[in-house]
């Protein structure tokens, strides 16, 4: 749970191009455009080997939450 | 800390356009239209839909604020014909070429008025010191209203902008209802007071007093579509300009024809980077299937941008066939081209004539964050 925690707020950190981001941080309140949702996706999937559903997003988009929501998968 | 996509979005646009002119995004449900002519082949499609119903269908948390929802069924810019022909052509003709250069004298007299006022400072805001008075005071000389009333109704714009952004967050939607309160307010109480010459004094009704809804609804959209975009466009282009002080020189001094100029900058960074669409039935877009019902998100900056067939899209030159969409293209082009045009003219060749030793701080330079358009929010400028 924490480590996906972190790879969520590394991920968001990356992609909105800030440092300042909490458990608590929403994307889009941070920054994040919702165009950009496809690239968290990719990179949590591709560094962390994680996967959450997009609609996770629209549900609840603070770190902590898409951290909950993420599956790890298996190495190929 | 990198650059964030507010601060420039383009190559993430870059990106997706170089992935595919037309992709379908989970997140969002919607198909993302990137390339040139597959965003020329969708908005001139009969089978596509700007309808503010259709686009949201059952995901607006607009619903639960029927002011609001009411308002957005009313602009024409999110109608399909013949709604929207019918009340695009009532105001129409204060927004024709002809007419608005009629008025050129006029957009003279306002930037000379906020030069007038900001020459003896050391530095001032862009944003908020030059573009957005020049915005206003020039839509409130096209429409025929107060500049009081213009500047009040924009300060509401942003809470609109946000809610459409995100139109299923119920807080933005809530803002946004309230917002549209204010906006009825302002409008009511102007309505007997219109002048008759006015673009909005057709729309009024037989009774000043209890205005119809129509005047109410085009009243909002004009100035939602008017103020921020104009003032954006002014903004952002001196932003640029200032970024590139060779072509700064070049502007100020008066060696580039300010059409080329003001085209140029419509390409590199326009206001309006997207819009939204519905299909109606199928269509196929670059071999893709589009399925009656899917909605599209289409993004005129990417299309201007251009990158899969110009090797130089990144670069400002005033040389070059500046051909873009952001005006957009088909039945919703837009209504308010020529006064945004002369707006920005005017205001970039006598801004840069007047302050030819401007230089930007270049920590200053903010841009608005979570927007559906592209907002310059602060940018200091020492003008000696
Ligand atoms: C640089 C400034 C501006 C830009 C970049 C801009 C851009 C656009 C774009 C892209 C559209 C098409 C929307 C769509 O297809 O869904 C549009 C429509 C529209 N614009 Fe502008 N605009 C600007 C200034 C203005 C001004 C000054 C006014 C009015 C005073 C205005 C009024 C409108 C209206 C009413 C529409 C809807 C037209 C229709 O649906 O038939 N715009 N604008």
């Amino acid at each position: 749970m924490d480590n996906s925690l972190d790879a969520v707020i590394e991920t968001y950190a990356k992609v909105v191009g800030t440092s300042e981001i909490r458990a608590e941080s929403d994307f889009f309140e941070i920054g994040g455009h919702s165009l950009l949702v496809m690239e968290v996706i990719a990179l949590l999937r591709s560094e962390y080997g994680m996967t959450v559903p997009a609609r996770q997003f629209l549900t609840d988009a603070r770190a902590e939450a898409v951290a909950a929501a993420c599956v790890t998968v298996e190495s190929e | 800390m990198g650059i964030s996509f507010w601060e420039d979005p383009y190559p993430v646009y870059k990106n997706f356009q170089k992935r595919s002119g037309v992709f379908w995004d989970d997140m969002l449900e919607v198909w993302v239209i990137t390339g040139r002519d597959a965003v020329h082949t969708v908005l001139r499609s009969p089978e596509v839909s700007s309808d503010w119903l259709r686009l949201n269908a059952g995901e607006s948390a607009a619903r639960d604020f029927p002011a609001l929802e009411r308002m957005l069924r009313g602009w024409f810019m999110l109608m399909d014909p013949p709604g929207h022909t019918r009340l695009r052509r009532t105001v129409q003709s204060f927004f024709a070429r002809t007419r608005v250069e009629s008025l050129a004298g006029e957009f003279q007299d306002v930037v000379a008025a906020q030069l007038e006022r900001i020459r003896p400072l050391d530095a001032v805001d862009l944003a908020e010191d030059f573009s957005a008075p020049v915005a206003g005071g020039v839509l409130a000389r096209v429409l025929g209203v107060p500049v009081d009333v213009v500047s009040a109704a924009a300060a509401h714009m942003g809470t609109i902008a946000g809610f459409l952004a995100l139109p299923h967050k119920k807080e933005f939607a809530a803002q946004a209802a309230d917002a549209v309160g204010r906006l009825d307010g302002l409008y009511r109480a102007l309505a007997p007071e219109l002048s008759p010459d006015s673009a909005l004094f057709p729309l009024v009704g037989d009774d000043p007093a209890a205005p119809d809804d129509s005047f109410l609804h085009t009243a909002h959209l004009l100035s939602f579509a008017g103020q921020e975009t104009t003032a954006g466009l002014i903004a952002t282009g001196l932003l640029h300009l200032l970024r590139e002080p060779a072509l700064y020189k070049e502007v100020s001094a008066g060696q580039a024809a300010p059409e080329a100029v003001v085209e140029e900058l419509l390409r590199f960074d326009t206001p309006v980077p997207q819009v939204p669409r519905v299909a109606l039935a199928d269509l196929t877009v670059e071999g893709h299937t589009i399925r009656a019902g899917d909605r599209m998100l289409v993004l005129l900056a990417a299309a201007n941008r251009d990158w899969r067939n110009s090797a130089d899209a990144d670069v400002l030159d005033f040389a070059r066939n500046q051909r873009h969409v952001a005006f957009g293209v088909g039945v919703h082009y837009c209504l308010g081209a020529p006064t945004a045009r002369g707006a920005a003219r005017t205001a970039i060749s006598e801004w840069t004539a007047a302050f030819p030793a401007a230089r930007l701080a270049p920590e200053t330079v903010r841009w608005a964050v979570g927007t559906g358009y592209r907002k310059l929010e602060s940018a200091v400028v020492r003008l000696a």
